[in-house]
């Protein structure tokens, strides 16, 4: 911003009379994006704060204010921690599969020539390109306990057939293999961008010094890899916390509460129980737990830059 | 250095590991293709047969726009994400060229407040966002989904971002050519931004077309469902036994996306990447 500064001084100075022609220009262009913030961002903001403060029923007309107990209602209330559990046994499965699997593939990819390079980053991209909706209504047809490709397939090395996405203990896995299995191709094409800012003769010298190629790995690549890995990670951690689609199209949360995570639990309180209040102080608890993140990666943005 | 046997098997091993990833990431894929192009009879089969036992051609397909408005849907689908891929690159364009080349009071302060506004998670908001729409009688309403998403605050950061690195004399020298501010913008600055424009646009177009949770709450009414909302009621609509229907439906609704993403693969890669990678 402080570059900009003398060239855009030293455009006033010369187009003095066409100041007011800027004025009006800057203030037509920006006030109705200021207005857009203020009606689309600033006000919800606010206004959620204000109705988890309240008995906020969309059935009444009339709300009262309680206080903290939207707040207290949800942490004593025991579906509360089920969902936060839920919501982070899908988050860590997630990140881990997502930023693991991409590295490697980053890795492996990386190491093919020019050509095969291309053709394997279209392939690991196709799915991420793919709706969601439709992934998940294809992955239920694929883990189908009696006529899907994956049970049959499990059966010939004696396994199953597994009905996984009525199990209570297999449902998440498997709602995190398909995640894993639609979103790595994006993972993988940031880790190889990463990767190509890794100085050659870093690898060139490890090789003269007799490291072999694991050993590169993990005194090279690893470390120097850090600020990527970092930023896949974190941003991983914020989006897996607020996943909704596919478990809403695959299971709406079941069996039982098994598959239900936090924005799916709001979302029911909201509106399946015209609970607005005691949705509003769930997304507000979602919303602290995602600014620690937030937080954290705003200031490994800032530190991590150079090597 | 020449190449030795263990070279080749090297190689040998690598393509091979290839050939399995391609499996593991199309299978899916195809055993959606295949489904869709069986009889019912043929879908509840044990054991299950990747290819149909005979080609039923087109039937399940018929079947999605027949029996459901799966047109409308897509209709729906297209209008919403075209206006909102059209307003945001307006907004964002005209926004980050503001905060990029001007100078006046308030505004990194002004900035800062639009940046602050994306760490808001969509799920605070939604719910006030949702009694908003409701007070200005939007529901079941595509202006409810394209209203919201007429600005992106990401849009404005990533353009002004790329247009710091436009030289402010070219702007400059236009103005005392004559040309008016709104002429600037138009002639100058926008032809110079494609890049990061078309980077967004995919983007913004892939996120809107996928738009799951927002167009939940605010459509109910079949008329007005948009793709994603209109496949999740597939299931509810075809029972068990139609899973070539609904595969049918999952292939046409991706069908313009994919063939969009294979004839333009590099500027779709980079550009998600570019624009998804927030901050």
């Amino acid at each position: 911003m402080t570059q900009a500064k003398p060239a855009a001084r030293a455009s006033a100075r010369r187009g003095n009379r066409n100041k007011p022609a800027q004025k009006v220009f800057i203030v037509v262009a920006l006030a109705p994006i200021v207005l857009y913030f203020l009606v689309f961002s600033v006000y919800p903001v606010l206004s959620a704060l204000y109705i988890s403060f309240h008995d906020w029923s969309l059935m009444e007309r009339e709300h009262t204010f309680i206080g903290l107990e939207n707040y207290a209602w949800a942490f004593s209330d025991p579906s509360f921690y089920t969902v936060v559990r839920n919501t982070l046994l899908f988050a860590v499965l997630n990140v881990l599969g997502q930023t693991v699997m991409g590295l490697l593939l980053a890795v492996f990819v990386g190491s093919l020539p020019k050509r095969l390079v291309t053709w394997m980053r279209v392939v690991l991209f196709t799915p991420v390109v793919t709706s969601m909706v439709a992934v998940s209504l294809m992955f239920v047809w694929l883990y189908q306990p009696s006529f899907g490709i994956i049970n049959y397939l499990l059966g010939f090395v004696g396994l199953g057939p597994f009905d996984f996405l009525q199990s209570e203990t297999q449902v998440i896995p498997a709602i995190v293999l398909m995640t894993v299995w639609k979103n790595v191709g994006y993972t993988m094409v940031i880790f190889i961008a990463g990767l190509t800012t890794i100085p050659r003769d870093l690898y060139e010298a490890a090789e003269i010094d007799g490291a072999n190629r694991l050993a590169q790995f993990w005194r090279i690549t690893l470390p120097l890899l850090k600020p990527t890995i970092m930023f896949v990670t974190i941003t991983s951690v914020i989006s897996s916390l607020q996943v909704f689609t596919q478990i809403y199209t695959m299971t709406k949360g079941g069996p039982g509460l098994s598959s239900r995570t936090i924005v799916v639990h709001i979302y029911e309180t909201a509106f399946k129980f015209f609970e607005m209040g005691r949705a509003t102080s769930l997304a507000f608890i979602l919303f602290v737990i995602i600014m620690v993140f937030t937080m954290l990666q705003l200031r490994l943005m800032r530190s991590d830059i150079q090597y | 250095m020449g190449r030795t046997g263990k070279d080749y098997v090297y190689t040998l091993l690598k393509l091979l590991l290839c050939a399995f990833l391609c499996l593991i990431m199309l299978f899916p894929f195809l055993w959606m293709v295949f489904t869709s192009f069986k009889h019912n009879w043929d879908v509840v089969q044990f054991p299950p047969r990747i290819l149909p036992q005979e080609f039923a051609g087109f039937v399940a397909y018929e079947k999605v726009f027949t029996e459901i408005p799966f047109f409308t849907f897509f209709k729906n689908s297209g209008i919403t994400a075209v206006f909102v891929t059209l307003g945001t690159l307006f907004t964002s364009s005209l926004g980050g060229y503001v905060f990029a080349k001007f100078e006046f009071r308030g505004k990194r302060a002004l900035f800062l407040m639009i940046l602050a506004t994306m760490m808001i998670p969509f799920d605070v908001i939604c719910i006030p966002l949702y009694l908003l729409v409701r007070q200005m009688g939007l529901l079941n309403n595509l202006a409810a989904l394209i209203l919201p998403g007429l600005v992106s605050a990401y849009g404005i950061f990533l353009c002004r971002q790329f247009m710091g690195g436009i030289p402010g004399a070219l702007v400059d020298a236009s103005r005392i050519d004559g040309c008016s501010e709104f002429g600037i913008y138009f002639k100058i600055i926008l032809p110079l931004s494609v890049p990061v424009l078309s980077a967004l646009a995919i983007f913004t177009f892939m996120a809107n077309w996928d738009s799951f949770l927002w167009p939940l709450i605010v459509l109910d009414d079949v008329s007005q469902k948009t793709l994603p909302l209109g496949m999740s009621m597939f299931r509810q609509t075809f029972g068990m036994a139609r899973w070539n229907v609904i595969m049918a439906g999952a292939v046409v609704s991706i069908l313009p996306v994919m063939a969009v993403f294979l004839a333009a693969q590099k500027n779709f890669i980079e550009g998600i990447t570019l624009s998804g990678m927030k901050m």
